[in-house]
């Protein structure tokens, strides 16, 4: 046959300023995190302090939990809505089980001490019940799912209401949490909040089996080409099921933990969370079509929000203009990836 | 009747070419053409330093192999791409075209190998996108946009409707739709790239009669296509691209075929078709009344495939040859009759019914699968060879059972890229970067990887280069002699005929014969696939 060219020729190398420009473009993301901390560290120069960084991560530990779920759903061409709504359900579900025996005001009178591990099973179990519907409706019933999981979070959000409502409750705030369960929101072992290190834990899980397991490589497949892996032999409709698993029972974990964190729990906790973690993925450099993101990119991009959210606190920014500085982010590194993308397929 | 003989005669390579009304206009008039083009790309010189020119009212064809830059060259003339060097001129005029719609309105014209209609939209809404006639009080004009597609459509004797949707036209009508376009936009260039890849045969000769009359109109066609018989049949010059560069344009009526292919490749081909391997008698695969139900059926398909032989199957667009292939694969499963594995054993045979339900199913019993559609069903654009290649058999490529073994990946592919030949700057190149062939070579790795004892391929030689097509035949040469046997759908005939020991024909869904030896000839195949069609009206 014809002799293959062994190497390439070279290639007249691209310009300097060219060169800055897809710089830019690769790392803009980090560029943006970068030029973030600046402009407050500047403005406010005690923001680069251990305490600031400590309350950005406490902050984005239970973000980042649902973050990584919701990546795998972007990941594999999905969406989830109804992941905000199972961290309202999971706090509710786990705090109503969990209060102090001497509360006067319990969800449960009756209710004998349980250990703590039970109503927190419970909590993310259910909230992988719902991430079973929602992956079955998308994977056996073909419903889009944006359509899918927009239906399951305000069944959710009703459950949760009805659930809430109960006598002798009837919708009150529930609080008087067991000191053993809020020690996982604000406890520290070793100087290192539990909190972060459960975020850290989940965060090098997701990793591995994104990049490491034949289940994460199927995940990309089938958001990269869902026809071409239906043909490659790769069983979508079990891959979309537990993605969709995953991602609710991350966010029913992020639940509980905001439960424990702020020591109660009411039933609109957790709303509008998918947009911002979905937002934290796209920040990252995730995919809305699917096929595309990192594990890296999706902490960045969490990171990003905390510190916005923090940071700009911090400096004492109206909170009304803080709304439209997260929404230029947001417009802006999707813009960014767009600009990549086009500049790598062309 | 007239028109089928005819549509076989063109199916025909050794048709002989009929002597056509030489060109009595000694002066031609150039419409369009590139000075010294050459284009970049990191890693490739995509273009090196092109000059061609196109003139009005002849047809140019460009031959070469995938990635020669024939979709660089036209990329560059639609302003998709910008030249790094060299320049373009429309009408003597130099120009730097911009953007599609610039070159459009420059009088260029592409009928793409993927056509890129708005399906949603009726034919008159994609006819005159952008366009639009507006009523005095600035509505759109439905009505005579409609009346003025139907006029164009009755001048050209297009069968087209203006009012239906483009989701329901067949691919020939959508390249229909396409030259429509074309002509309403009184383009002087026309660009067809490989314009005869999944049209049949008289529709292959609606569409040469549709370019002899643009031709006459004084419009520059400029024609890309793998196929020998319609550059014959149609081009005035030829010129072969190879590695960027022009290699030389020639008289198309005057040049060989072989000196084409020499032109291409850089040497000759001795032989496209390898020798056939001998068949053993056991029976791996059996098939007994197949069939889906539904609105396009496919019924009660018996066959039986040996170890060593490669099955054709052969028949029109529309005979369900792809359904064939899905429903063994398990991707369309069947409803009616069994399929029944047969392990090959010397003391005697044991019979295995099996339903495939899905592919994995298939997979794990030895039968592997190449898709029609590349893009479609074959590639993860997304990901790299790496990933691509191994997606089919992860399993193979474990440590401690449940982590992916980078290595061994890297090491499996590496070794595929060298075996299949596959020209790529790394193992982790994008898939989408490579050429067409290169891509299919990465999806015949992908299945052969699997370990297959059956290879099921529907046209696997599609859209690829001549060298690339040779390679692909040699392979499937290596597997059956090496005791694999190989069912393969192609519409090319002398693919059909080349490669295999049987041929089963299919028409309309229903198998219509069963060709073995001498039997497969071109006239007999033509005949089974057209048994149950009424004779077309000429």
């Amino acid at each position: 046959m014809q002799d293959i060219t062994p190497a390439a020729p070279p290639v007249s190398s691209p310009s300097p300023l060219r060169r800055l420009q897809n710089l830019a473009l690769h790392y803009g993301i980090y560029l943006v995190l970068f030029l973030l901390v600046a402009v407050i560290a500047i403005s406010e120069p005690s923001f680069l302090s251990g305490a600031s960084l400590r309350n950005i991560l406490l902050s984005s530990s239970t973000r980042l939990i649902m973050a990584l779920g919701i990546a795998f759903v972007l990941i594999s061409g999905g969406v989830d809505l109804s992941a905000g709504r199972v961290v309202g359900l999971a706090a509710v579900i786990a705090a109503s089980m969990l209060q102090a025996a001497d509360y006067s005001r319990k969800f449960y009178p009756d209710l004998p001490v349980l250990p703590l591990v039970l109503p927190i099973v419970l909590a993310v179990f259910c909230g992988a019940l719902v991430g079973l519907v929602n992956g079955l409706a998308v994977a056996k019933g073909k419903i889009p799912p944006f359509i899918a999981t927009l239906g399951t979070m305000v069944i959710v959000y009703g459950i949760n209401l009805v659930y809430f409502d109960q006598p002798p409750n009837h919708s009150q705030p529930i609080g008087g949490l067991r000191s053993d369960f809020t020690y996982l929101g604000s406890g520290s072992v070793f100087e290192m909040p539990i909190l972060i290190s459960i975020a850290t834990a989940a965060g090098v899980l997701i990793w591995v089996v994104a990049n490491k397991t034949i289940f994460g490589r199927q995940i990309y497949a089938v958001g990269g080409n869902r026809e071409a892996a239906q043909v490659a032999g790769i069983p979508v409709d079990r891959v979309l099921i537990k993605v969709y698993v995953i991602a609710a029972a991350m966010a029913a974990l992020a639940g509980v933990l905001e439960a424990a964190r702020s020591g109660g729990a009411k039933s609109n906790y957790g709303e509008m969370y998918e947009l911002d973690a979905i937002a934290a993925c796209v920040v990252g450099g995730v995919s809305t079509t699917g096929g595309i993101g990192t594990v890296g990119g999706v902490v960045v991009g969490v990171l990003i929000f905390a510190i916005i959210n923090y940071g700009l606190s911090f400096i004492g920014m109206d909170p009304n203009l803080q709304f439209i500085a997260k929404g230029l982010i947001i417009t802006v590194a999707v813009g960014l990836d767009v600009q990549k993308n086009r500049s790598r397929s062309s | 009747m007239d028109s089928l003989q005819e549509t076989n005669q063109n199916l025909r390579k050794q048709t002989p070419v009929e002597t056509r009304v030489p060109n009595h206009d000694p002066a031609k008039v150039s419409a369009c053409a590139t000075h010294n083009l050459s284009k970049f790309f990191p890693g490739v010189k995509a273009l090196r330093g092109v000059s061609l020119e196109f003139f009005s009212g002849r047809v140019h064809a460009l031959m070469g192999e995938n990635g020669a830059g024939k979709s660089t060259l036209l990329k560059c003339l639609f302003g998709i791409y910008q030249p790094d060097e060299g320049q373009i001129s429309i009408g003597g005029q130099i120009v730097r075209i911009q953007n599609p719609s610039h070159a459009i309105n420059m009088g260029l014209a592409m009928v793409h190998q993927e056509l890129h209609p708005i399906r949603d939209m009726t034919v008159m809404e994609n006819l005159w996108l952008g366009r639009m006639l507006k009523t005095p009080l600035g509505f759109i004009d439905k009505k005579r946009m409609i009346l003025e597609s139907r006029k164009v459509f009755e001048e050209w004797s297009m069968d087209l409707d203006p009012t239906s949707l483009v989701r329901d036209l067949s691919v020939s009508k959508i390249q229909t739709l396409e030259i429509a376009k074309a002509v309403m936009g009184k383009a002087s260039v026309i660009f067809f790239d490989e314009p005869t890849s999944s049209l049949s045969g008289k529709e292959v000769l609606n569409l040469y009669s549709l370019i002899e009359r643009l031709k006459t109109l004084g419009t520059a066609i400029v024609y890309i296509s793998h196929k020998m018989d319609e550059i014959k049949r149609l081009a005035d010059e030829l010129t072969v691209l190879r590695d960027g560069r022009v290699v030389g344009t020639y008289g198309a009526q005057t040049i060989e075929p072989h000196q084409v292919v020499t032109a291409m490749v850089g040497r000759e081909l001795s032989q496209i078709f390898p020798q056939r391997s001998p068949t053993k008698p056991t029976v791996v695969l059996q098939g007994e009344g197949l069939g889906h139900r539904g609105k396009h059926p496919l019924r009660d398909v018996t066959f039986k495939l040996h170890a060593g032989e490669v099955l054709g199957i052969g028949g029109l667009i529309g005979s369900r040859r792809s359904e064939l292939l899905q429903g063994i694969y398990g991707l369309k499963p069947f409803t009616e009759g069994c399929l029944s594995l047969k392990e090959r054993s010397e003391l005697g045979e044991k019979v295995e019914k099996v339903s495939m339900k899905a592919p994995s199913q298939a997979l794990a019993a030895g039968i592997s699968y190449l898709g029609e559609d590349r893009r479609q069903q074959g590639i993860f654009p997304n990901l790299g060879i790496i990933e691509n290649l191994v997606v089919s058999c992860q399993k193979q490529f474990l440590k401690y059972r449940i982590f992916t073994d980078d290595v061994k990946r890297l090491k499996a592919t590496t070794q595929a890229i060298a075996d299949l030949r596959i020209k790529t700057p790394t193992p982790q190149t994008l898939i989408v970067n490579l050429s067409g062939g290169n891509q299919q070579k990465v999806l015949l790795a992908r299945a052969l990887l699997t370990k297959p004892k059956i290879l099921l391929l529907d046209e696997p030689t599609r859209g690829v280069d001549v060298g690339a097509k040779h390679e692909i035949y040699e392979l499937i040469h290596q597997f059956v002699s090496n005791g694999g046997s190989v069912i393969v759908v192609s519409s090319e005939m002398p693919e059909l005929i080349g490669l295999s020991h049987r041929v089963l024909v299919l028409c309309e869904g229903r198998m219509t014969g069963l060709l073995e030896g001498d039997q497969i000839t071109e006239q007999n195949i033509i005949t089974c696939a057209t048994e149950f069609l009424s004779t077309p009206s000429p």
